[in-house]
């Protein structure tokens, strides 16, 4: 992940936001892109935290149409 | 010295991002507006993973009674996720539901909340709910999330956020409000004692060239008004004012504005002393020239009276005896402002 384009690339993020990166040391453009990577697996996982939380508060009359609207949101 | 709207923006990344507030400090060397654009393709990238789910928990949260979300959305979901479903609630339904959170999960919520995306939720907020919220974060020092939220809520909200605001808070928060539009507003709000304690407050905060940048870049009757309160307060502030213009070398778009002053007014801008600095004065010449816009700084001597026109070329030739012939050569060749006595003084200072 030397360049901007390819912590762009590998990110998902819009090359064109990213491009003044240019100018910042390798180091540092390598401890933004570990930054980003890991509030994405931290988020994945808070998300799936939430949801299983979240369905415990849940009436239990509602729980089965709130499981069905949230679909795949536990995973 | 970074901008503060720069490290605003660095802050903002950092609580996306849960960081700490020592990492990638190196961005806030870089522009604003380049942390901005980052920070907002970052947001909108992690957003974008889970923006199916968001939208399932926002339409979900409408068969729930009030009670059961606020227990689900502050022990549950907490604020993060919480601030990514607002953005995909229906205003209406978000005005209904957030008077049921408490004032401090809405100012954990702000803090990672896109004031892009969810701009129609805030705007559907009631001053009731609103007022507090922004000041629980001003309680928190939480100037910078602040500031995004004066960019986008309703005008309605300003005045009672202006009343609870103070005049070091707020000259922060408008040196890292983004919207210009919205800034100009807020001006209008401001009567001339608080326009004025609002520029001392930046002196005081040493954020007084961040400051000037950011009136320069209000309308013009705007910078015209700033300028006469900032001229009524006395020497010490105009000095400091007239130094921080210099210091951004700010001429193209003061210059003009000045010019058009009452005479009295220019006159007492035109005695400060910082302007005789030569790097001052030097930097008056080069805008002058490059702009042609001789007739500024014609105005700007001109509104002098002769002993003060005297003053000022002695103290000119004095300090910088090449600057004052480029400004007599300037003149002839132009012909323009020929029969000042300042000019006169200069030429004959000079040619000796």
């Amino acid at each position: 992940m030397a360049t901007v384009g390819e912590l762009a690339a590998a990110l998902g993020l819009d090359e064109a936001a990213c491009a003044f990166l240019g100018d910042a040391s390798v180091t540092d453009r390598r401890s933004l892109a570990d930054a980003i990577e890991r509030a994405g697996k931290d988020r994945d996982r808070e998300l799936r935290t939430a949801v299983d939380q979240a369905l415990g508060f849940v009436p239990r009359p509602l729980r089965g149409r709130v499981l069905k609207m949230l679909g795949g949101g536990r995973g | 010295m970074a901008e503060l709207a720069a490290l605003a923006e660095v802050g903002h990344l950092r609580r996306e991002l849960h960081l700490s507030d020592d990492e990638l400090g190196f961005l806030a060397d870089f522009a604003p507006d380049d942390v901005r654009r980052l920070r907002i393709a970052v947001a909108e990238s992690l957003a974008a993973r889970h923006r199916k789910t968001f939208a399932s928990m926002a339409a979900a949260s409408k068969l729930l009674p009030k009670p059961v979300l606020a227990a689900i959305g502050e022990k549950a979901v907490g604020p993060l996720i919480c601030s990514k479903i607002a953005a995909e609630l229906e205003p209406g339904h978000a005005r209904k539901i957030v008077g049921s959170f408490s004032v401090p999960f809405l100012a954990d919520l702000c803090r990672t909340l896109d004031t892009v995306s969810a701009q129609p939720v805030l705007l559907a907020m009631s001053p009731r709910v609103a007022v507090p919220v922004g000041r629980e974060l001003y309680d928190r020092a939480d100037l910078d999330t602040l500031a995004r939220f004066i960019d986008v809520v309703d005008l309605e909200l300003i005045p009672p956020m202006l009343g609870i605001i103070d005049d070091d808070a707020l000259v922060r928060i408008a040196i890292v409000a983004q919207s210009r539009e919205r800034l100009s507003e807020i001006f209008e709000l401001l009567d001339d004692r608080r326009l004025l304690a609002v520029v001392e407050a930046a002196v005081r905060g040493g954020v007084l060239d961040q400051a000037v940048v950011m009136v320069s870049e209000l309308s013009p009757p705007q910078v015209t008004r700033t300028i006469e309160v900032v001229v009524g307060a006395g020497d010490v502030l105009l000095t400091d004012v007239v130094a921080a213009v210099a210091d951004l070398d700010a001429w193209d778009r003061l210059l003009p504005i000045l010019a058009a002053l009452e005479p009295a007014d220019v006159a007492t801008v035109a005695a400060s002393p910082v302007l005789t600095r030569p790097d001052v004065f030097e930097s008056i010449l080069d805008h002058v020239t490059a702009a042609d816009a001789l007739g500024h700084l014609v105005a700007l001597i001109g509104a002098l009276d002769d002993g003060q026109q005297e003053d000022l070329a002695a103290a000119l030739a004095g300090s910088s005896p090449a600057i004052a012939r480029r400004l007599v050569d300037l003149s002839t060749e132009r012909d323009l402002g020929v029969d000042l006595p300042a000019v006169a003084v200069l030429r004959r200072l000079t040619d000796g």
